[in-house]
């Protein structure tokens, strides 16, 4: 459903994705990893053009977003969670989940239920200010958010960043029961091992350029991979 | 006496309550300090004064278009000038309204001179509280009323409406407002 092709990205003159490819399918869970400062980041903010793209292509269900806007992505069913700053603060959680589309009042109390579901410890907290929240609770609005657009691709930039511990592995399997639905997943994520573990495809960066791609489990089968960026 | 300047000042209060309101609102979702938002109230005055005294309109007629009128200058500012200096830093936007706060003031001197004006000349009897304890007149009720209302009203749509709910997220967080919303931004930008 998605596919980059030769994408060359970066801020203003500096270049900083050098020409990676990358795909994901529909239903997969696919993980990017790799030592910090080598892109991850930067090319999936180059999927929802965040960034500036030097060249290259990224189709996704039959269009190139690198010519649709931003508001024709969210319509296509592309949702992106950022990594930090990623709540509305002073904003309650329910105004923040609101402010994920304007469907109508019946379809977002369907998507209201769905997300809480999900994530039982919104619904006490839905009138609270999402500023006051823990990390981990902030991270629940913004997935919950992302949701509200009834995705296709959910892109994932590093959800566990900075969480505690006892979040961490919540979230990855919240990340797996919304694949379950029938919602792809493109996630960054720096516990590597965790992610690879639970993806169906991976792709390990370094210095922009891609240096291995192969599935969860034989990326971490793979000795020198294992040796050069998961820590032996 | 103390009861009496305390009236006078919650009357006029009031009136820089409604002015302090638009200058938060532009401040914290667009991000620069709009030095010519005192004299846009200035000329929303001589707007309801062309229109009460000089055409001699109704008083709520003349109220409603003094609004529009001033709305749609607000608007036209934002066109001809603002909207080209968005990506620039917000220093630039600020002083680009300190040249259009002299703009505006210049153009009311040059239509309606620098003399004093009124709505109406009659003298007003004020209205006796407690045994000549307070005064009031009757415009100053309807401005303590109006300024009250207009203030609910500015409440419910920041918390009701969506487009409130989407300004008070651009004043949280412009990034994230535009991965959700880039449409809406256009729209509360006027682009």
């Amino acid at each position: 459903m998605l596919s980059i092709n030769e994408i060359y990205a970066g801020y203003g003159e500096i270049e900083i994705i050098h020409g990676i490819s990358l795909e994901v399918n529909e239903g997969e869970i696919v993980s990017i990893v790799g030592p910090n400062g080598s892109g991850k980041s930067t090319l999936l903010k180059s999927i929802f053009s965040l960034v500036d793209i030097m060249g290259g292509q990224i189709n996704y269900l039959n269009s190139d977003l690198t010519k649709i806007t931003t508001d024709q992505m969210i319509k296509k069913g592309l949702s992106f969670v950022p990594q930090t700053d990623n709540v509305f603060p002073t904003l309650t959680v329910e105004e923040n989940l609101e402010l994920g589309a304007y469907v109508s009042k019946k379809k977002l109390q369907a998507r209201f239920d769905l997300i809480y579901n999900l994530f039982p410890p919104l619904v006490e907290k839905r009138k609270k200010k999402a500023g006051t929240l823990s990390g981990g609770q902030r991270q629940m609005v913004a997935f919950g958010r992302a949701l509200v657009i009834e995705p296709k691709l959910l892109l994932l930039d590093e959800p566990t960043a900075g969480l505690a511990p006892m979040y961490i592995d919540l979230i990855l399997e919240k990340v797996e029961e919304i694949n379950k639905t029938g919602v792809s997943i493109l996630m960054v994520e720096q516990n590597a091992k965790k992610a690879l573990a639970m993806s169906d495809r991976g792709y390990v960066l370094a210095a922009g350029e891609k240096k291995y791609e192969d599935s969860g489990r034989g990326l971490l089968e793979n000795e020198e991979v294992a040796q050069l960026f998961l820590g032996g | 006496m103390v009861a009496q300047l305390f009236l006078n000042g919650v009357i006029l209060g009031s009136i820089i309550a409604l002015g302090a309101i638009g200058l938060s609102l532009i401040y914290g979702i667009l991000k620069f300090g709009h030095f010519a938002h005192g004299d846009l109230m200035t000329l929303g005055a001589y707007f309801a004064f062309l229109f009460k005294v000089q055409l001699a309109l109704p008083f709520w007629l003349a109220f409603v278009l003094a609004a529009v009128f001033t709305a749609g200058t607000a608007v036209l500012l934002n066109f001809i000038l603002y909207r080209h200096l968005r990506k620039r830093d917000s220093v630039i936007v600020m002083i680009s309204s300190v040249g259009a706060a002299l703009i505006i003031r210049n153009f009311v001197l040059l239509v309606w001179g620098p003399q004093n004006k009124f709505y109406e000349k009659a003298i007003q009897m004020p209205i006796i509280i407690g045994d000549g304890l307070l005064r009031i007149k009757q415009n100053q009720i309807i401005i303590l009323i109006l300024a009250l209302s207009l203030v609910i009203a500015v409440h419910l749509f920041l918390s009701k409406t969506k487009l409130g709910k989407a300004m008070r997220a651009m004043a949280d967080n412009i990034d994230l407002a535009y991965v959700h919303h880039p449409q809406l931004l256009y729209q509360v930008n006027w682009q």
